[in-house]
């Protein structure tokens, strides 16, 4: 058996939804207090898009904005508000997406609202198939003979009140009408559900003549589209026009400079470079492209040239073998003294002391001699240390290597290379004598004697050498003590050492080097 | 003589049967006619007929039907045609528009009535030729959907009559025909 208090909950409930039901049903003709207000309403099909539209026949002050309601006649449903026509300026509404029934019959209600207040409102009914068809824009090409009507139709995915355009529009024709001053044609293209763009031809058309061309959709009522005209002209080529054609032909020229412009620079080696180089071609750094620096300073030798004047009286002496010294041996003089010459020793370079593998043992074991020799001799003389800048090499075992290449080398007809098996008898210089620089310290008297020696100065240690006259040959760089000496003539070789080597005499190798 | 005459006759003969064809087609141009004279008659719709609105339930099985039996379509719409020519022959249909718009619309139904019944004729004399041994033209299917029809209408007129042929009722009434010829003016031209 219900309670008391079960009952008056069940009878709040059924009071409190009698309450809502009337509110809703209320909701529906709340515009009922208004004024109906004799407007027109049409749906149209623009730019194929369901758009209603409204004209209010009383103009007596304009309304500020719209709001549209509608319901289906067959259908006992409340009226709709629809979301994207809620107090809008415009007198019109887009309902493509929300009337999707083509059988029913709309009743579309445009309250109408000036200010804050609402003052009156209109409807209609509304029949699907009585939308209004506007034509689609539409553009048009003149050629010589023929125009090109193109339009845009929408795409498949389309629906226009649940079905496909075309399936909607199946009795009606699409009709295209050309226009001349005294004819008129009508074109039926069969459309067969033409999606996207589409291009009709008007066809034998006559030359200098103006053509106006209207679409519409033949239906009741029919609205027509403005007519657009074009003059054929008997030079408008079918295909493409002249500026197409220049544009073309420019756009030729323009890719044939780039190709061939591409071709020669890579031929050249401008672009398209490989990235492994040599290091002389490493063009990374873009700063010394600008800014090149200079050429790697190329190691110098230092050769101390130590002219001997040592004057000693001739007594006449025998010395016996004197081969068998390893002391200078006097030269006889006409005035009776013997001039030594100078004795020159490699410094010792500061940049590179380690040995060269490659170096072979006698040169350094015949440096070393020659500097025991200079020290010998410099103990017992005073000395006139003339420093020689010997010539430019990258490698520190460079003069060894060219003096390598310079003895045996082929160009030098008549080269004792055995000297470099016997350092003992006599060794062959080559000296740059545009890279060799001479500083004489003093005496000018010691001048006469001091004599070039290239980057590897070797001492001539033999008996007949011992006037090791070091001669000035830098013709241009060569600091020379006395001018007027020239280089050929600096040299003071005894007639012996003419006969026995031939590579004494001073001979121009080319390209700064004198072979002795 | 008697040559020159029977050769006419031969020749009238010959053309019989496309003229019988044409007259479906001219249903189906005064069906659309019809429907172009019922939305005539719109004017505002005023609101205070929206409570009257009623879904009269058309029968949307007769739909399924016609699209499968494709050769009862014909009478369908004649039968159609007959039912809404007998509701606005009645007496009380007056409010509904000018008496001038209003014998246009029932000229309009009949005409319609004549052509549907011609058309629906020759579907059957075609249909007899092609199959001799068919003895009942129509079948259960087409039976059901006759009744169905009747109960369609039936419900039109009770309305009128419970909303004692009011305007409002009248609104609503031409609405929902129209609609009915727009559903069978579709399924004729699919055919």
């Amino acid at each position: 058996m219900p309670s008391k208090g079960t009952g008056s909950a069940v009878g709040l409930l059924s009071l409190y939804l009698v309450v809502c039901v009337s509110l809703q049903s209320n909701s529906s003709f709340a515009f009922e207090e208004y004024p109906d207000e004799p407007c027109t309403i049409n749906l149209i099909l623009r730019h194929f898009r369901l758009i209603l539209s409204w004209e209010l026949q009383s103009q007596s002050s304009p309304p500020t904005n719209y709001t549209l309601w509608y319901t289906i006649m067959s259908k006992a449903e409340d009226l709709k508000k629809v979301e994207n026509c809620i107090d809008i300026t415009e007198p019109l509404c887009d309902v493509t997406d929300e009337w999707l029934e083509g059988r029913e019959t709309y009743v579309p209600i445009i309250v109408v609202h000036r200010g804050d207040s609402t003052v009156c409102r209109c409807s209609d009914y509304i029949w699907p198939t009585n939308v209004l068809l506007e034509p689609p824009e539409f553009k048009l090409i003149g050629f010589k003979d023929h125009i090109n009507v193109m339009m845009e139709f929408p795409p498949a995915t389309y629906k226009l009140f649940g079905e496909s355009l075309w399936k909607r529009l199946e009795s009606t024709s699409f009709v295209i009408e050309e226009q001349t001053e005294d004819s008129i044609r009508v074109h039926k293209p069969q459309m067969n559900n033409v999606t996207g763009n589409f291009t009709y031809v008007l066809r034998d058309l006559l030359p200098k003549t103006n053509y106006c061309v209207s679409v519409y959709f033949d239906d009741t009522p029919v609205i027509k589209s403005p007519l657009k005209c074009t003059v054929l002209q008997p030079d408008q080529e079918s295909g493409l026009s002249e500026s197409a054609k220049v544009g073309i032909f420019i756009g030729c020229l323009i890719v044939m400079a780039f190709v061939s412009t591409v071709i020669m620079l890579k031929q050249i080696g401008y672009i398209c470079l490989k990235d492994k180089f040599p290091n002389a071609l490493n063009f990374h750094h873009f700063l010394t492209w600008i800014f090149p620096e200079w050429p790697p300073s190329e190691a110098i030798d230092w050769l101390e040239v130590i002219p001997k004047n040592t004057k000693k009286r001739l007594w006449n002496y025998d010395y016996g073998d004197g081969s068998d010294s390893d002391e200078e041996v006097p030269k006889t003089s006409v005035t009776g003294y013997t001039m030594h010459g100078l004795m020159g020793k490699p410094l010792p370079q500061t940049s590179d002391d380690s040995p060269n593998p490659e170096e072979p043992p006698h040169e350094e074991d015949s440096g070393a001699e020659e500097s025991d020799e200079a020290r010998a001799g410099a103990g017992a003389e005073p000395q006139l240390p003339t420093e020689v800048k010997a010539g430019p090499t990258e490698d520190p075992s460079g003069p060894y290597e060219r003096r390598k290449s310079v003895l045996k080398d082929d160009s030098f007809p008549g080269e004792d290379n055995s000297s470099m098996d016997a350092p003992g008898d006599r060794v062959i210089f080559n000296v740059n004598l545009n890279s060799v620089f001479l500083r004489a310290l003093h005496d000018e008297d010691a001048s006469e004697t001091i004599s070039l020696t290239e980057d590897t100065v070797l001492l001539d240690e033999g008996p007949h050498r011992t006037e090791s006259d070091l001669q000035i040959a830098g013709r241009d760089r060569t600091q020379l003590p006395d001018p007027s000496f020239s280089s050929q003539g600096l040299w003071t070789e005894d007639e012996s050492s003419e006969k026995t080597d031939t590579s004494d005499s001073d001979t121009d190798a080319g390209d700064g080097y004198i072979m002795r | 003589m008697t040559l020159k005459y029977l050769w006419l006759v031969a020749l009238v003969a010959l053309y019989i049967s496309p003229i019988q064809s044409q007259n479906c087609v001219y249903l189906d141009h005064t069906i659309l006619e019809n429907m172009k004279l019922l939305s005539s008659i719109r004017t505002t719709f005023p609101l205070r007929c929206l409570k009257d609105i009623t879904d009269f339930e058309f029968p949307q099985e007769i739909l399924l039907y016609v699209q499968h039996v494709k050769k009862d379509i014909k009478a369908v719409t004649y039968h159609i045609s007959s039912l809404a020519l007998i509701i606005f022959s009645l007496k009380d249909s007056i409010s509904l528009a000018t008496e001038e718009r209003l014998e246009r619309i029932r000229s309009g139904l009949f005409k319609q009535v004549q052509q549907a019944r011609e058309c629906m004729v020759d579907e059957e004399n075609k249909n007899t030729e092609e199959d001799s041994t068919s003895q009942h033209p129509h079948s259960e299917g087409f039976k059901a959907v006759y009744l169905e029809l009747n109960k369609y209408f039936f419900r039109i007129r009770k309305f009128l009559v419970n909303k004692k042929y009011s305007f409002c009722a009248w609104k609503i009434v031409v609405v929902e025909i129209r609609r009915c010829f727009s559903i069978f003016y579709k399924l004729l031209n699919m055919n």
